[in-house]
């Protein structure tokens, strides 16, 4: 039985059970069961997607606005322009999908597809709850960094096949960004996975079940990984590849409709996952007070993530390229080699 | 097996492609799809910790690089771009010595279908012990490479500055 106060990963858990046991006396096969059910794990992680992308762009331009001492989407649908992003996005799939005469055709059409297949792929081992998780792999984490390195890929297509200057300079800019800022990343994760001594995702979420890593010595891989996070995903004030002022809108620029779509969509994707890995990583993942459900505990440390950057984006102003790349291998990757040191150490002496 | 035999085939073909298309930036995109579906093949060998690397440093990485040097090449695609050189002799006594040894190397090596353990943790904690007790040596040497290559690469390009 299912009891209100369970939460959305045992209610799943127990779905699952029933299948199994319908299937079992029905004499369905073992193959047919398994793609049911990571079919239906597939459409509605697809479905939380398509709906963090709605609540995050709401969220985006509202904070932006208060932040700024504006008001942001105050009309559409009634409620303060609560549903502006539908409409936004309505349009978006209306509009005519232009390609450039000179524009390098296959490139540019299948570059919006590369850089979203990988942001779709990390959504796999994200642990939402206990047993909210689409595949809990042995190299887990792994798996995040490893497809969002081919999101570099996409950036760089995009950039060329446009056969423009600015988007080009701004693919440019994007990967040489990305390259740099992947180091100290995955760096200061490694703090994590020595103290736990694994990287899969469930076991590093039970290990927090006393007390966080933030609160521990791995709070400077914390430090670490919200600044190359920020520069990972391309937000102020790392947000070089797409400086409207310089590069009219970067990589994307000759992207129009449904492809400039998946460009955004992407980039809020991206953000969703940095900010859940923080949350799994650093602040217990879905670990939380007995009474709240897992999945609501796991969604606002995510959220509260995701308004730390924003709160980045829209307060600091924009550093210059040299700098970025000197702050990014002469400080932070030291520093994250520090961190590294410091954890072994500490887990030398805890044993 | 009929994944890792499809994987298998879209690495060929893209292999294929990646020494007869005519555009460099095609040619690097295509040797990008290659490096993926060997990373495919490696997953369907349970081979997990192997696979994700493919991926993270020969796509992350190598690709990358490689992009941005096509990148900043003026001419990526053109009529006057010569594809082939001279040297056609060489290299095709080269390509024969080379795919005979593997084809010989091929031979002698039982056929692995599967790199599973029982162990929970996978491949990735007995590589790790592997390459810090029984094969430190090796390992010693390859960052000793890889660092030389680092100082390398920073004196040619700085003495350019100054």
């Amino acid at each position: 039985m299912i009891y209100a106060s369970q939460s959305l990963g045992d209610l799943w858990n127990w779905l699952l059970q029933q299948f199994a046991e319908l299937c079992g006396s029905l004499g369905i096969p073992e193959v047919i069961r398994y793609m049911v059910e990571k079919g239906a794990y597939a459409v509605g992680l697809l479905v939380f997607i398509s709906l963090t992308a709605l609540v995050m762009i709401y969220m985006e331009r509202k904070v932006s606005a208060h932040m700024q001492l504006r008001y942001g989407p105050m009309w559409t649908g009634g409620w303060h322009g609560w549903s502006q992003t539908i409409a936004d996005m309505i349009k978006l799939l209306l509009k005519e999908d232009i390609i450039p005469d000179k524009a390098d055709r296959w490139v540019h059409r299948i570059a919006p597809i590369v850089i979203f297949v990988p942001s779709l792929i990390g959504f796999l081992v994200i642990p939402f709850d206990k047993y909210l998780i689409g595949a809990d792999l042995n190299v887990g984490i792994l798996l995040v960094f490893g497809f969002s390195s081919i999101a570099v890929l996409s950036i760089f297509m995009g950039g060329w096949a446009s056969n423009n200057k600015y988007t080009l300079l701004g693919g440019l800019r994007s990967a040489a960004q990305m390259i740099s800022y992947e180091l100290p990343l995955v760096l200061s994760v490694l703090g994590v996975i020595m103290t736990v001594g694994s990287l899969k995702m469930s076991d590093i979420v039970m290990a927090q079940k006393d007390v966080w890593f933030l609160f521990t010595p791995n709070l400077l891989g914390f430090i670490i990984y919200i600044i190359a996070g920020t520069a990972e995903v391309n937000r102020t004030p790392f947000d070089l590849p797409e400086a409207e002022s310089e590069l009219v809108s970067g990589y994307n620029t000759e992207y129009s409709g449904l492809k400039y779509g998946f460009f955004m969509l992407s980039e809020f994707t991206n953000t969703f996952i940095i900010s859940a890995i923080a949350a799994t990583f650093f602040m217990g993942g879905w670990n939380g007070p007995s009474w709240l459900p897992g999945i609501v505990s796991f969604l606002a440390k995510t959220y509260l993530i995701v308004f730390l950057l924003m709160w980045f984006r829209w307060t600091f102003p924009r550093l210059r390229v040299d700098r970025l790349m000197d702050f990014g291998w002469k400080f932070l990757l030291p520093l994250s080699f520090f961190n590294i040191l410091m954890i072994a150490v500490w887990v030398l002496v805890k044993k | 097996m009929l994944l890792l035999l499809l994987f298998a085939a879209i690495a060929i073909i893209a292999a294929i492609l990646v020494v007869s298309m005519k555009n460099i930036m095609h040619c690097a995109l295509f040797l990008a799809l290659f490096l993926l579906s060997v990373a495919g093949i490696f997953f369907c060998l349970d081979a997990d910790f192997l696979g994700i690397v493919q991926i993270l440093v020969y796509v992350g990485g190598i690709i990358v690089l490689i992009l941005f040097a096509v990148m900043l090449t003026s001419r990526v695609s053109s009529a006057l771009l010569e594809q082939t050189n001279e040297q056609k002799g060489l290299a095709i006594t080269a390509c024969l010595l080379l795919a005979s040894a593997i084809t010989a190397a091929a031979f002698r090596t039982p056929l692995v279908t599967s790199f599973y353990t029982a162990d929970p943790e996978g491949t990735t904690r007995s590589t790790g012990e592997l390459l810090l007790t029984v094969y430190a040596l090796p390992f010693e040497i390859a960052s000793v490479v890889l660092l030389v290559a680092l100082i390398g690469a920073i004196v040619l390009a700085g003495k350019k500055g100054e």
